[in-house]
């Protein structure tokens, strides 16, 4: 069976030909644990089920209960879980604004 | 996190799509750069959901698509060799080269193994200190962190053993090359976000201005999508050029610092070949000197002689948003993913592969 390497667009994303995830893909994921391995920040981190180590160093403030993108084994960036809710507030005022036009 | 499944409801993306309907009053085309962005358009049905008038070109953002001819065989010829283990990303393999594949070479017995991350290669030659194990570093900005950090680590870590044969690409040089070439007809760019996750938004507004094209920095998920696009018909259809960040969850105006500081260390601006685009100046990253005794190109050098690409391939024009895949006349026919004549039929992010997959 291929592996399950994510979500996109809710469906399971499997790799498309190969049993090998496609490299370009970047996946959020939970981090559950952080460790060293011999000077390098490594943690486990959790991505729908599925946990992996990781490597953190490029997340200095990044902690247990974060959530960060990961590509290819690293964490590249901290998502902003405030920023991710006022950009989904902005939607929502699109919804308002949509209901107060006539349905298409 | 709740916020993550909303960023993929249907509802918000159907909002979103009614909002571009209302917001368009002409024709546009919108590229979008990165080949996971091709992916989720073509996967979640997305394009579907965009009023006719708006365009979605697809462009060279796929690093498997974009490496030279010349690497392949260049990686076919460091992996025969007795002592080298080659390490590669899974999606390189079924690449063509100007003879063969690197899957090809492995049945015939040269050693080839596929790593998830690149850390996995390092780990090999730790573990078998007898052998040469060599990593191909391909990718973009959101991948030469990673390559950067294995090679650091090697070297901290005394591993002679360890090498990289580096093929890096960078995403504005190419969005000013394909700005300069008088055949793009593109009026907008979705700029990947992971790439500015790690650059930062900086070289951005200046490509705006200077090619009088609005420029949004946007994510991956269906209502990421949405909202970039959302985003871009609202700037071009108020004349705006400007560069904005519709990712800002995710992406910081100044990019990611720490990566910053260990690409600096480990990588040099270089030109660069790209597969289907030619040489585009200052495109690339090589190995700074301090990196020379693992850098494979130096270690293991070969002469290969320039190499094109199959005759029936059009992935040229595929690459730079001048022809749709099911237009070229191979398309499904002698080229599919399992027998591929080009790169773009090859990794899920090229647009052939995108198109094959989705049933077009
Ligand atoms: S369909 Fe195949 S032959 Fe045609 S451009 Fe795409 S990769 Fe090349």
């Amino acid at each position: 069976m291929p592996a399950t390497i994510g979500l996109v667009g809710g469906h399971p994303r499997v790799a498309c030909d190969s049993h090998e995830p496609a490299m370009c893909l970047a996946i959020p994921g939970r981090i559950e644990s952080v460790h060293e391995d011999r000077g390098l920040r490594m943690g486990r981190v959790n991505f729908g089920g599925v946990v992996k180590e990781v490597c953190l160093a490029y997340v200095p403030t990044a902690g247990i209960g974060d959530y960060a993108v990961v590509h290819v084994g690293f964490a590249i960036a901290q998502i902003d879980e405030e920023e991710a809710r006022r950009t989904l507030a902005t939607f929502e005022e699109i919804e308002q604004l949509d209901q107060e036009e006539p349905q298409r | 996190m709740k916020h993550l499944d909303a960023y993929r409801d249907a509802d918000t993306c159907r909002r979103l799509a009614a909002e571009i309907r209302a917001l368009t009053t002409r024709p546009w085309s919108i590229m979008e750069v990165c080949g996971g962005q091709t992916h989720a358009l073509i996967r979640g049905g997305l394009e579907e959901l965009l009023p006719e008038s708006i365009r979605m070109i697809h462009g060279p953002g796929c690093p498997v698509c974009v490496t030279p001819i010349e690497v392949i065989d260049q990686a076919i010829a460091v992996a025969e060799r007795p002592e080298v283990i080659l390490c590669s990303f899974g999606d390189m393999l079924r690449v063509p080269g100007s003879q063969e594949s690197l899957l090809a070479a492995k049945g015939r017995g040269a050693e080839v193994r596929v790593v998830y991350s690149p850390l996995d290669a390092v780990r090999m030659a730790e573990a078998e200190p007898t052998r040469e194990v060599v990593f191909l570093a391909i990718g973009f900005e959101t991948t030469a962190p990673a390559n950067a950090m294995a090679v650091r680590v090697a070297k901290q870590r005394g591993l002679a053993n360890f090498s990289m044969l580096v093929s890096q690409v960078l995403v504005p040089p190419a969005i000013d090359a394909l700005m300069q070439d008088p055949a793009t007809r593109v009026d907008a760019f979705l700029a990947a976000g992971h790439v500015a996750s790690i650059t930062g938004t900086e070289a951005y507004p200046e490509l705006s201005r200077r090619h009088g094209v609005p420029i949004v920095v946007t994510g991956f998920e269906p209502v990421d999508l949405l909202a970039g696009i959302r985003r871009t018909v609202e700037l071009l259809e108020q004349g705006q050029a400007i560069c904005d960040n519709a990712y800002s969850r995710v992406v910081a105006e100044a990019g990611n610092l720490a990566a910053q500081e260990v690409l600096r260390e480990v990588f040099e601006p270089c030109d660069r070949q790209w597969r289907g685009m030619g040489v585009i100046p200052q495109s690339g990253w090589q190995l700074t000197e301090a990196f020379a005794d693992h850098d494979a190109q130096r270690r293991f050098p070969h002469d290969a002689p320039p190499a094109s690409e199959a005759a029936v391939c059009r992935s040229g024009e595929v690459l730079r948003g001048l022809l749709k895949p099911t237009d070229c006349a191979a398309f499904g026919r002698e080229c599919t993913p399992e027998t591929p004549c080009g790169a773009t039929m090859v990794s899920s992010e090229g647009a052939c592969a995108a198109y094959y997959h989705a049933g077009r």
